[in-house]
């Protein structure tokens, strides 16, 4: 794996030499913005419908028979079908009607975990693994092409895992921290009450100079060293990417941090804001969100209800100001959570974990308008053709690391590169 | 002897077919005395040698075991083994809620409550390995240290007219068992409800056995449709698919039913507010063994000896250790240290800490090495910690390919931020006192906070999402730390610590340039060296940008504390 990174970092280098404000050879690829939906969401609540109640207690649980609104019932947009509600999802409704075609369903995504970490990391980067994780989705796609931007992956969320691509990816912090070191302006440390504030903070000038002076101390030290291709001379090359990264962000992190409000945790509204500008102004190539809410509901399933009306909401005005931004076409949005929850509901009506999951596939690269992978009865993944995504019952089940395969084929990073061996999931492919 | 074992497993695995293949392998080059003095210093206490103590190098190459002797004795090291067991049980996550300062702890701060809280498992395995005591201790102790908020807390014994740290215990008839007693470690993996302990379990299994229980494949076929506890349990216990995991968890969780549900801080908080003179529950939404008023008002009690065989009503299998029974969480602690895992596994964190490598990836025979080294030595972690730091493989400099452990390491935010303070007395805090009532923060170290903080940023990890470090450069860890710098810079030249920010004659200026290359980096203090040179440049460029030798000095020293070899000690 190593000499995938360094070709990854090395390429990225070269870029940033030629100048940040040119994209240079990575005009073109594919951005990525990867939406987590942490804890666990329940897909037969739209993706997987299992009628009946035969097998899946399903959101019609739910509903108020004295609401003549309330109403579970399948809908077909296209060739894809999902459950919806107009009167406890409204948005997931508004959302279809306007993008269906321009999105994929996938079905029967076979996790086989049910710890959160360990399923997070299996959807999330396509290998098992809980300790120090290797680089997820939105990192190796955004290291892959991230020649002439300032940072190859941006986490708005801290679910991600840079692995070893972490000299080009940044993250935000918990309440948005990032923004008080872009913004000289924003006061880290008040002095003790009635003390001036902060003398002395680098300007420009001395923040370009300590980088310089930083870059030649680490050549220095490679010299005396004798670094090659052990882990010293690696984390030399990392200090070099990142100081350079770091500098360029500074340059251009204007074109988001006037979003970023330190001391508060971003909500999906004001990440998907963030998103936005961090793609649109070519400051990164991917980014990393998640969805702010815990969909962990052992005790309180209903609560899905209410966490894909926020999903939906939100996901239909980014893939409009997408369309609006012609950015639409060139950025792949992938929604995914680590699992699914349980058929039945447990004795406090919530649902507990389930080692399968759903995703959605939407925007550039994608065959919208249809549903992918199917599942059993108990909502368990079953077999398919993983170039039609049609059953197949000499198929092969979609796991994670087929999809995640799939979905670095589609932002044209070779999936062979990380996940060596692993058949990538090709339907639904424009 | 740690590269001995390497070259040797590296051979064993070669195969014996064929001839010599010659490979033209690069030299492994080492570090010289000083600089593993200075990797080893940061390694084991968080801060760069003295100069005292560089001196003592300088005179005799072979003094750095006698020093490493000494540290290993050092308040500072006891704080490197707080930060190695909260990277290990995630208690410092700060981005959680905390305990309201309300009731009892009302006029405390958050960041006071958090850090009595999330310190209190920290602090015991602190002093077992301080005092060298058996690291098994770490399983049976029937002590802790508490301050006067965690004695508030949970009603533990407490001398008001004492010191800040008082050796205590749990009062509430939990058996001892070291950390399985804590109630910081269950507070924070509170795995329970619906969940029967199954997450507490797989984390004892993981953390203390290295035996990630939940990582086994699953493959459920014709799953059962199961809604009632009595149902799950038989399925648990039936299906096959269900078995690989259950099989092993359920009977370690069954040792853990004392410990009562922990109850979200929303309902804490109404209670606490209402002054909990009327508590009354909605039972049907609580886990089983909540609804007193202790589990909302403090003094809380996290553990009942009444709730310790509920896992016989619920038809659960009786407590055991992979198929060794036990009755208390004192015999889960006693049946752990009994497995030959505890060693290798305990070995194997204390290695992968200290050299910056994945716990997983360390190669099984060392760790199984390492471990038997920690058993003849009486479980002693300091001898532990001892035989790591003065290996082959930690004082690399240039690694030959053989061994993926040995090299540069990089300054976590701990322990930069000891560095900082050690060198400047700068401690990088800000207040959040303003406006934020009772849920108002305090002090906040921002190199240890992730609430307001960059330790999530500069590496390190926040215990929750971000639950393993990074061990490399990356651009925010370098914001972060060029932004702590500047103002350690700032403090130390408004202040006079370090050095003379007046300073401006030539001579002096290269003198004063030397001294701080030679206290901060432990380089030479030659005034003509060329690296003075270079920092000379920056001097003059500050100076005459901003007219003032002052800023000129804090642009050198924030230069020095952002070193490469301050990064990457």
């Amino acid at each position: 794996m190593s000499w995938t990174r360094r070709a990854v970092l090395g390429s990225s280098l070269a870029g940033l030499l030629a100048g940040v404000s040119a994209r240079g050879a990575s005009v073109g690829k594919r951005r990525l913005i990867l939406v987590y939906a942490d804890g666990g969401w329940d897909t037969s609540y739209v993706f997987d419908p299992k009628p009946g109640g035969a097998t899946v207690e399903g959101p019609e649980v739910d509903q108020d028979i004295d609401n003549p609104d309330d109403v579970e019932a399948l809908r077909s947009f296209g060739n894809l079908t999902v459950q919806v509600n107009p009167a406890r999802r409204p948005a997931a409704t508004q959302y279809f009607e306007r993008w269906a075609r321009r999105t994929a369903v996938v079905n029967g995504l076979f996790v086989g975990a049910i710890g959160h970490p360990q399923a997070r990391a299996r959807v999330l980067t396509g290998v098992v693994g809980t300790g120090q994780l290797g680089p997820d989705l939105a990192h190796i796609a955004g290291a892959a092409h991230a020649e002439g931007l300032p940072i190859g992956c941006v986490d708005l969320s801290g679910f991600s895992s840079s692995g070893s691509l972490a000299p080009t990816a940044i993250q935000l912090g918990a309440r948005g921290q990032l923004g008080a070191l872009l913004d000289d302006g924003v006061q880290i440390r008040p002095r003790p009450d009635g003390s001036p504030p902060m003398l002395w903070l680098p300007d420009d000038d001395d923040l370009a100079a300590l980088s310089a002076h930083r870059l030649a101390r680490t050549e220095a030290l490679r010299v005396r060293r004798g670094t090659g291709h052990d882990r010293s001379g690696q984390r030399l090359d990392d200090l070099v990417v990142a100081t350079e990264r770091s500098d360029a962000l500074r340059a251009r992190g204007e074109a988001f941090t006037e979003l970023v409000v330190p001391g508060i945790e971003p909500s999906m509204s004001n990440q998907v804001d963030m998103a936005l500008a961090l793609l649109a102004g070519d400051v990164c190539q991917s980014v990393f969100m998640d969805t702010g809410l815990n969909w962990d509901t052992h005790v309180d399933t209903a609560s899905q209800h209410t966490y894909f009306e926020t999903l939906f909401k939100e996901l239909d005005r980014m893939v409009g100001d997408l369309q609006s931004l012609s950015m639409l076409d060139d950025t792949l949005v992938v929604v995914i959570s680590e699992m699914t929850r349980t058929p039945t509901r447990n004795s406090k009506g919530g649902k507990d974990h389930w080692p399968h999951t759903s995703a959605m596939l939407i925007g550039g690269g994608t065959a919208g308008g249809q549903v992918l992978g199917h599942t059993d009865a108990w909502l368990q993944a079953l077999p398919v053709d993983l170039d039609s995504g049609l059953p197949d019952a000499g198929g092969d089940k979609l796991t994670y690391a087929s999809f995640a395969a799939g979905v670095l084929e589609r932002l044209d990073v070779d999936p062979g590169d990380w996940l060596a061996g692993v058949r990538p999931w090709r339907a639904g492919c424009s | 002897m740690l590269s001995r074992m390497l070259v040797g497993l590296l051979i064993a695995g070669s195969g014996c077919g064929g001839g010599p293949v010659p490979v033209l392998a690069p030299e492994r080059v080492f570090l010289s005395e000083i600089e593993h003095l200075v990797r080893a210093s940061v390694a084991v206490r968080g801060t760069r040698p003295s100069l005292d103590e560089l001196s003592q190098v300088e005179a005799d190459p072979d003094a750095l075991p006698a020093l490493v002797d000494v540290w290993l004795q050092s308040p500072e090291f006891g704080e490197t083994i707080r930060d190695l067991h909260a990277e290990m049980l995630l208690v410092r996550a700060d981005t959680l809620p905390q305990f309201p300062a309300l009731g009892a702890l009302a006029g405390l701060s958050l960041a006071e409550v958090h850090a009595s809280v999330s310190e209190e498992p920290l602090r015991l395995a602190e002093d077992i390995v301080l005092s060298d005591r058996p690291y098994t201790e770490i399983l049976t102790a029937d002590w802790m240290w508490a301050d006067r908020t965690l004695a508030k807390i949970y009603g533990l014994p407490f001398d008001p007219d004492g010191p800040v740290l008082q050796l205590s215990w749990w009062t509430d008839g939990r058996p001892a068992a070291g950390l399985l007693s804590s109630s910081e470690l269950f507070h924070r993996h509170a795995s329970n409800g619906n969940n029967f302990h199954r997450g507490r379990a797989n984390l004892i299994a993981s953390t203390f056995l290295c035996d990630d229980i939940s990582q086994r494949p699953i493959e459920i076929v014709d799953p059962p449709v199961v809604t009632e506890v009595d149902e799950v349990t038989e399925a648990i216990a039936t299906n096959p698919a269900c078995g690989g995991c259950h099989q092993a968890l359920e009977p370690i969780a069954s040792f853990l039913w004392g410990y009562k549900p922990v109850l979200p801080n929303k309902v804490m908080n109404s209670f606490l507010l209402g002054d909990c003179e009327e508590v009354e529950f909605n039972l049907e939404l609580l886990p089983a063994g909540a609804g007193f008023a202790e589990d909302v008002c403090y003094p809380l009690r996290l553990y009942s000896p009444a709730e310790e065989r509920v896992w016989e009503e619920l038809g659960l299998p009786h407590p055991a250790l992979y198929g060794s029974p036990g009755e208390r969480v004192s015999d889960l602690g006693a049946l752990i240290i009994d497995d030959p895992r505890f060693a290798a596994c305990s070995a194997r964190r204390f290695y992968a800490y200290l050299t910056q490598v994945d716990p997983e990836g360390v190669d099984p025979g060392l760790a199984s090495a390492l471990g038997q080294d920690l058993v003849d030595s009486g479980y002693s972690v300091r001898s532990l910690v001892r035989q790591v730091v003065l290996s082959d493989t930690f004082r690399t400099a240039r690694g030959d390919g053989s061994d993926p452990d040995a090299g540069l390491l990089t300054v976590r935010p701990e322990q930069y931020a000891r560095t900082i303070e050690a060198l400047t007395r700068f401690r990088w805090i800000v207040e959040d006192t303003v406006g934020c009532g009772t849920k108002c923060w305090g002090a906040v170290d921002l190199a240890r906070s992730d609430v307001f903080g960059f330790r999530a940023l500069s590496g390190g990890s926040d215990g929750i999402r971000r639950t393993s470090p990074t061990h490399t450069a990356t651009p925010t860890k370098l914001l972060a730390m060029t932004r702590f710098a500047a103002e350690a810079a700032d403090f130390a030249v408004l202040d006079g610590v370090l050095l003379d920010g007046t300073i401006t004659d030539r001579t002096a200026v290269r003198v004063q340039i030397g001294a701080l290359r030679r206290r901060v980096l432990q380089a030479s203090d030659d005034p003509d060296a060329p690296q003075v040179d270079a920092l000379l440049a920056l001097f003059d460029d500050a100076v005459a940008r901003r007219g003032d030798p002052a800023a000129g000095w804090k642009l050198v020293l924030t230069a020095l504390l952002t070193d490469p070899e301050m990064i990457h000690p």
